[in-house]
């Protein structure tokens, strides 16, 4: 047997073999070098660098700015603390390192939160730097921070109600009160912002002195505006008690806003609108005579003044004196139909449209009976809303136009609409002008700025009766009055009486020193140039003095 | 196809894909970067609203009254100060032309206008800074 012949079988065998090895080393060198090209140069196996940063930005929300420009409410970025239940070993310890790391964070709620049955949950929401950083030195698996979106509101409860609040949603802050609940949809884009009408200076001098009052004469709350009657901009909206937005805190009736939210009865105020009627539809004039020297007794009711004069009064006296007898007189002579369309044509009778949740329904009776008439003439069986008065008062004044009423910075000239005429205006400002001078509207009147106004102190039903003991005053006025401008309302609930308003309560005591210190501070912020000494020479055009005996008794004297 | 050319392709094909990942290196670098500057918009973004926060805090009106109270004693502007332009009265039609030198003219409501002249030194600046002699 040839030996070589024996081998050959065995070498080509190794030959094989050895071409089979190199051929799958070079095999796999060649895929390995493909690979390396294919990471090296085409692979996108991770998301785009760029994308990846923009989408971590948890600020999902836009500003809320005052009309100077002024943050009402803005996001920052905050933290909370998150965990991945599934990837803790050990909840009790971890729930005893979280909770001795962070004091306010009780073991059995963290211990809680780390239990439950979930890939991911929140344990904690908007952690101070200062926790953030202790988590992060505990280093503890399964347990993290996440970003989130904080929203703040600087001035607290300043604008609490106008400005409302939000509550944590899933996709950020959503807004579930005032401006922040009406506008969600505008804010969800963070490159959005909203300017409101409010000056933030004006804001802080009227809650400033409504909270002053309210505690002085011990009012479980009140209510307070400022309207730019020429444009319809709310400058300033507050209500009291109040909240602070920054504070997730449950709120109860007695916080809701009362400026707009609240429809009440709103006494002797309704007396200039009224007047107004009757002088614009030729009922009445200001010399008109008005039999205020006893009681009416019609329909089953009597009506009757709070401090009558008891003899026959003139038209303009009945809102001077504040007459129940002559302004329910003069309601039934303007008729139940031509008043309602006047108290239509104010917004009197309908929802106002300004931009808040919180904007009460007036309750308009179902049956209008001729002695709704007369009872609404002087302020009584028509609830409305503080905003309304004071637009449908601005109304009057404004040469009769009326303009709606906004919360949002207007740029635009607004939409205007003529209600009443412009003699029936300045006879109503007169008229306001003479409630200052010789009514009820005394302490209202500021050196500066010569003020017209009107009282209305109302008692508040409850249980179906009206309660003495419970009322409501309030003042609405107009500043400058003789190139009128800006538009005034205080409100007071409740108010108590007190040894040096001689045991009254009324408007004239507590209501009306709150707008007489406002204005004057507000006056001067808003640039109104003081009046001059012929202030009110504007009147003589109206009613010259030689007439005014015709319409005050007690010029007579 | 002959060896040589063979060994061709493989050194060109090697360069390019040699190339292909210098490039595409280059492209993540670039791309790096501009994450971390993104990164880096995002916190100033956030610095930037956390002061504006801060700011708005530290300006409410009643910290603005108490600060001023403690430290400033500024009153309120009064309703008397302030007027409207056409308050003013109007310029007399024989009223002198002012003087057109760099010198500053005494009026009567200028407040330095009762102070000692500038100095000479001063004034020859006038022509320097565009005024006329």
């Amino acid at each position: 047997m040839n030996p070589h012949r024996s081998a050959s079988p065995a070498l080509a065998l190794a030959r094989t073999r050895l071409a089979f090895g190199v051929l799958a080393f070079f095999a796999s060198l060649a895929l390995l070098s493909i690979k390396l090209v294919d990471l090296g140069t085409l692979a996108e196996d991770r998301p785009p660098a760029a994308e990846m940063a923009s989408s971590e930005h948890p600020v999902k929300r836009g500003d809320i700015v005052d009309r100077n420009g002024r943050l009402l409410a803005t996001s920052v970025v905050s933290r909370a603390l998150v965990a991945w239940p599934p990837h803790i070993d050990d909840v009790e310890a971890a729930a005893v390192r979280l909770s001795g790391a962070m004091p306010w964070l009780s073991f059995e709620e963290a211990r809680q939160r780390l239990s439950l049955k979930r890939k991911f949950v929140f344990v904690a929401r908007r952690l101070t730097p200062q926790d953030q950083k202790a988590v992060l030195n505990l280093g503890l698996p399964g347990i993290g921070l996440d970003p989130e979106e904080l929203r703040i509101y600087p001035h607290g409860q300043l604008t609490a109600h106008v400005v409302g609040r939000t509550r944590p949603g899933d996709d950020g802050p959503i807004g579930n009160a005032g401006a922040e609940q009406r506008f969600n949809a505008i804010l969800s884009d963070p490159t959005q912002s909203v300017q409101l009408s409010i000056d933030i200076r004006v804001q802080h001098v009227l809650r400033e002195e409504l909270a002053r009052a309210v505690e002085h004469f011990s009012a479980i709350g009140g209510a307070g505006l400022v309207l730019d009657i020429r444009t319809g901009e709310v400058l300033a909206m507050v209500s009291l008690p109040d909240f602070d937005p920054n504070r997730q805190s449950k709120m109860d009736e007695s916080q809701a806003n009362r400026a707009s939210l609240l429809v009440a009865e709103m006494g002797s105020t309704f007396k200039l609108l009224t007047l107004a009627t009757a002088l614009d539809r030729g009922v009445s004039r200001l010399t008109s005579q008005y039999d205020a020297s006893a009681p009416i007794r019609a329909y089953g009711h009597t009506i009757g003044d709070y401090r009558g004069q008891n003899r026959v009064i003139s038209a303009a006296e009945v809102v001077v004196h504040s007459s129940n007898i002559g302004a329910a007189r003069m309601a039934e002579q303007i008729g139940a139909e031509t008043f309602k369309e006047v108290l239509d044509g104010l917004g009197l009778l309908s929802r106002p449209a300004l931009e808040l949740p919180e904007v009460g329904h007036p309750i308009v009776p179902r049956t209008w009976r001729p002695l709704t008439t007369m009872t609404v003439g002087f302020g009584h069986g028509l609830s409305v809303s503080p905003l309304q008065t004071a637009s449908a008062i601005g109304t009057l004044a404004n040469d009769g136009v009326a303009v709606p009423v906004t919360l949002l910075r207007r740029i635009a000239p607004p939409p205007a609409r003529r209600v009443f005429s412009s003699d029936t205006s300045g006879k109503i400002r007169w008229t306001m002008r003479q409630v200052v001078l010789r009514g009820s509207g005394s302490r209202a009147d500021s050196a500066a700025y010569p003020v017209g106004g009107k009282t209305g102190t109302a008692e508040k039903v409850v249980n179906g009766r009206y309660d003495p003991k419970k009322r409501l005053s309030s003042f609405v006025g107009v500043f400058p009055i003789n190139a009128p401008r800006y538009a005034i309302f205080v409100m007071l609930d409740e108010p108590k009486a007190r040894k040096e308003t001689h045991g009254f309560a009324t408007a004239a005591w507590n209501a009306v020193p709150v707008a007489g210190a406002v204005i004057p501070r507000i006056g001067s912020i808003l640039g109104v140039p003081a009046a001059g000494p012929d202030s009110d020479a504007w009147m003589q055009r109206i009613v010259p003095d030689h007439l005014l005996s015709r319409l005050f008794k007690d010029e007579e004297a | 196809m002959s060896a040589r050319t063979t060994f061709f392709w493989c050194i060109g094909a090697a360069a390019m894909a040699a190339g292909l990942f210098a490039v595409g290196d280059h492209v993540r670098d670039r791309k790096d970067r501009l994450a971390e500057l993104n990164r880096q918009v995002l916190a100033e973004r956030e610095r930037i609203q956390v002061l504006r926060s801060e700011l708005a805090f530290l300006t409410q009106p009643q910290t603005l009254e108490f600060q001023n109270a403690r430290a400033l004693g500024l009153v309120p502007i009064e309703a008397d100060q302030l007027h409207r332009s056409s308050f003013l009265p109007a310029r007399p039609a024989s009223a002198p032309e002012p003087p057109r030198t760099g010198a500053r003219a005494g009026r009567d409501d200028d407040p330095t206008s009762g102070l000692p002249t500038e100095p000479s030194s001063r004034l020859s600046l006038a022509p320097q800074t565009g005024g006329r002699q």
